[in-house]
C-alpha cells in the first residue's frame, strides 16, 4: 500500500483521537498555550506525514488523504448519529433559568466566569438571572439564550413587578 | 431586510450547481486515492515490473516519484564473467545511486557506462538503492555479461 496514504489516514486518526480528549474547549476557546501545542504538533506531523517524500505528487496524495477522510467522516456522521455522537460530541447544557449546573461546569473544565463572558460578548448580559439557557455546543462556543429576546418585554415585566 | 434575504436567494441557484461539483470532486479524489494506492505513481503494484532474459531476473519500479527511493533488484541466472555490472551514464544523471548491495570494490565511469565491479564472480542477487533527483521518463540500461537489458522509468514531479 502507498505509504504516504496510509501515514495520512493513521496521523488523521492519531490527531482526531488526541484532540478529542482534549475535550471541546481545546477547540471552542484557544488560549496562547493551546495555539503553542497546536504549532508544535504540526510541526511533528508534517515530519511523520511527508517523511523523505519530497515530490508535489506526494504532497497532494498526503493533502487529498486528509480532505476525504473529513468529507467522508462528515458524510457518516450526518447518516449515523451515534457516529457523529463519537466523532462531534453532543451540546451539554451549563446554565437553566439563571443557575448554573455546577458539576457539568467544572467537568467541561469551564467557569462560570466563562458563561459570564459568553453572555457578556454575544448578547450584552451582565448577570446570570438574565439567561435562559447556556449550552456548550459542540464544537466548544458556548451559546447563551436569554431570557428575554424581546427587550421591551423585560422591560415590562420588571414594571409589573 | 426582506429584499436581503431574496437576493440571498437568488443566489441559490449558484449553490445548486455547486453541490454536484462537489460530489465530482470527491468522486476524483477517489479515483486519486484509489490509483495512489495501486500504484500509479510509485510504490504499488501498478508500478512494479518483473523482467528476466538469459542473463537475469530484473525486479523494478515503473513509475517512481521524485526523491522516493526505490530499488533495483537483480537475480543473476549465472555468474558475473567479468565481475562487473554497467549501467548507462546518463541514467545517474536522474538518479543517485545511494547503495549497491554487496558493495562493489571498484567503480569506473567511462564516457557512456558507469561500471561496478564485484570481488568475485559467484554473486547471485544485487540490488541497487536509488534516489530520482529528476522528473519524466527515463531509461536504464543494464549490461549483464553482454548483454544489454533496457528498462523504462517514468518519475513523477
Amino acid at each position: 500500500m502507498e505509504s504516504i496514504i496510509l501515514r495520512s489516514a493513521v496521523i488523521y486518526v492519531f490527531i482526531f483521537i488526541i484532540l478529542r480528549l482534549g475535550g471541546k474547549r481545546t477547540l471552542g476557546e484557544m488560549t496562547t498555550f493551546d495555539l503553542v501545542l497546536l504549532l508544535i504538533i504540526s510541526e511533528a506531523t508534517q515530519q511523520a506525514l511527508i517523511d523523505t517524500d519530497h515530490s508535489i505528487v506526494g504532497g497532494m496524495m498526503a493533502i487529498t488523504t486528509l480532505v476525504f477522510i473529513d468529507i467522508m467522516v462528515q458524510l457518516l456522521s450526518n447518516k449515523f448519529k451515534k457516529l457523529d455522537q463519537v466523532v462531534n460530541s453532543v451540546p451539554v447544557i451549563l446554565l437553566l433559568d439563571g443557575q448554573p449546573i455546577l458539576d457539568r461546569i467544572h467537568k467541561s473544565r469551564l467557569k462560570v466566569e466563562d458563561i459570564l463572558e459568553a453572555a457578556r460578548k454575544l448578547q450584552g448580559l451582565e448577570k446570570l438571572e438574565q439567561i435562559k439557557y447556556a449550552i456548550l455546543e459542540k464544537d466548544g462556543s458556548i451559546s447563551i439564550v436569554p431570557k428575554h429576546l424581546n427587550p421591551g418585554a423585560a422591560a415590562l415585566e420588571e414594571l409589573q413587578a | 431586510m426582506e429584499d436581503a434575504i431574496k437576493s440571498i436567494e437568488k443566489e441559490y441557484k449558484f449553490q445548486k450547481i455547486e453541490w454536484p461539483v462537489f460530489r465530482v470532486g470527491w468522486v476524483i479524489m477517489a479515483v486519486f486515492l484509489i490509483t495512489g494506492i495501486a500504484g500509479l505513481f510509485g510504490s504499488g503494484a501498478l508500478s512494479e515490473r518483473k523482467e528476466e532474459n538469459t542473463e537475469a531476473s530484473v525486479e523494478y519500479e515503473q513509475l517512481l516519484r521524485y526523491s522516493v527511493e526505490s530499488k533495483v533488484f537483480i537475480l543473476l541466472k549465472k555468474p558475473l564473467a567479468d565481475s562487473t555490472l554497467s549501467i548507462n551514464a546518463d541514467y545517474i544523471k536522474a538518479m543517485k545511486i545511494d547503495k549497491v548491495i554487496p558493495e562493489p570494490i571498484a567503480m569506473e565511469l567511462n564516457d557512456s557506462m558507469l561500471k561496478y565491479r564485484f570481488a568475485n564472480t559467484d554473486i547471485e542477487e544485487i540490488s541497487l538503492i536509488l534516489k530520482p533527483i529528476d522528473t519524466g521518463k527515463k531509461q536504464l540500461k543494464l549490461h549483464i555479461n553482454g548483454t544489454e537489458s533496457v528498462f523504462n522509468q517514468y518519475i513523477f514531479f
